[in-house]
């Protein structure tokens, strides 16, 4: 009997410790995204670990990759010389365009400014899951990045920050499936929500009537508070117009190869 | 305590791995879940109260790895922990089949669980497809996952002095 009610206490124990959970669990879901201490130690303490084993392997990679290459280095060299007279010839011709430009600018009277700040960090780990679309950077607090900061690749949009310990911060990238970008179709002006799919991205809201075609570009409209406007977030792949209804069946593939992204720049807003 | 100090940290190391080196050499197949392993692993052999506080720990733990809202792991693998110390208990600990059987069973079960709540809680409404899409590939990269690390796991149980010991029946 003893036995019994001892067994009975400790499963109460667990069904109050699942409860706690949930309850957990629903008040981060509704609550702005936020990284806890306990996070916070974690990314701390695995961090150093992550980037070690990261940059190891890259080395080795690149190392290897190296004395392979040595094989084919006598031709590579010649058409690299080839290639080297080509773009001088192009060169020439950009200090042209770059010298035009400058004198075009100051015609129009364009200022520049950079109002916001840029960080470079570099792609340490992914997502521990498979369903989720995460990854993780080497730059955190401590260079001045936060939670719900924009992230940007050469090519557009990466995603944005969500947790930041010190030295490390996790990026959703736009195409997991809770992320959101307020977009924009390039050529038709056409107001949409650019949704992650997992692989790719889906767009919501566009409305039936705009004129969309495949292989118009997704910006971001930069009303969403997060992304400045006009970053290239993906091209479109495929255009579903029903015959009734509000809206098209859109889908992009992002302007980002996630599967090679190494590098990325978070843009620090500055404070209001 | 024992128990915590010797999966915790092993637990981690695992995420280090899977989110670094598998994504870096293996970026087409989905890396094993190895914190699910851990407690399964734990629902068989733990007590009660420590193993389900372990689980849970670890599942916050896979919540800095993954996924977006702080909670959501912690919940399943707690859930999970439940339900293999409750009923897989009742089979036989020792028969070497009853792991890799667990492992189907918890990878198809931590996957529907997934599903459920974020279909419940959140707004993913397109995630369920990606999830169930990927069950059967998942249960088979952790079905070798479970092979290749249950001799780690024995040897750590053994270490935690963890016994076969079932708090659901009279006389373990």
């Amino acid at each position: 009997m003893r036995d019994f009610l001892d067994l009975q206490k400790r499963l109460f124990v667990l069904v109050i410790l699942f409860l706690c959970a949930l309850l957990l669990y629903s008040y981060n879901l509704r609550t702005k995204p936020d990284t806890n201490l306990f996070e916070r130690s974690i990314l701390v303490l695995t961090e150093p670990l992550s980037q070690g084993v990261t940059a190891t392997t890259r080395s080795a990679i690149t190392l290897w990759q190296d004395y392979l290459s040595l094989v084919g280095v006598k031709q590579e060299n010649d058409s690299l010389r080839q290639e080297l007279k080509h773009l001088e010839r192009i060169q020439i011709h950009n200090n042209e365009l770059a010298a035009e430009n400058a004198r075009l600018k100051g015609l129009l009277q364009f200022r520049e400014s950079v109002e916001e700040q840029a960080i470079p960090a570099q792609v340490i780990s992914a997502d521990a899951m498979n369903w989720f679309r995460t990854i993780t950077i080497n730059k955190g607090t401590a260079s001045g990045i936060s939670e719900n900061m924009p992230v940007m690749a050469a090519s557009g949009v990466v995603g944005r920050t969500i947790k930041c310990a010190a030295n490390s911060s996790r990026v959703l990238l736009i195409t997991d499936a809770s992320s959101a970008v307020s977009a924009l179709i390039q050529n038709s002006r056409t107001r949409t929500v650019a949704r992650g799919t997992g692989s790719g991205i889906s767009c919501e809201y566009a409305a039936r009537l705009d004129e969309t075609g495949v292989g118009d570009h997704l910006v971001t409209s930069g009303t969403g508070g997060v992304f400045p406007k006009g970053v290239p977030i993906g091209i479109i792949t495929m255009v579903q117009t029903p015959e009734y209804g509000l809206f098209q069946t859109i889908k992009a593939k992002p302007a980002v190869d996630f599967s090679r992204l190494e590098e990325v720049l978070v843009i620090v807003k500055h404070q209001q | 305590m024992k128990l915590f100090l010797l999966f915790f940290p092993l637990s981690t190391l695992l995420l280090v791995i899977q989110t670094t080196l598998w994504t870096m050499f293996l970026p087409q197949v989905p890396c094993p879940n190895t914190t699910l392993l851990i407690t399964l692993y734990l629902g068989f052999q733990a007590p009660l109260l420590g193993g389900g506080l372990c689980a849970l720990a670890l599942g916050f733990l896979l919540d800095v790895f993954s996924g977006v809202t702080f909670g959501f792991h912690g919940m399943i693998l707690l859930a999970i922990f439940i339900f293999t110390a409750g009923f897989g208990r009742q089979l036989n600990g020792d028969n070497p089949l009853t792991l890799p059987l667990a492992t189907i069973i918890g990878s198809a079960a931590f996957a529907f669980i997934s599903v459920l709540i974020l279909l419940l809680f959140s707004d993913r409404d397109q995630v369920w497809l990606q999830i169930l899409s990927s069950i059967p590939l998942q249960i088979g990269v952790n079905l070798a996952a479970v092979i290749v690390l249950r001799p780690l796991f024995t040897y750590l149980g053994r270490l935690g002095e963890v016994h076969p010991a079932s708090p659901f029946r009279k006389n373990p």
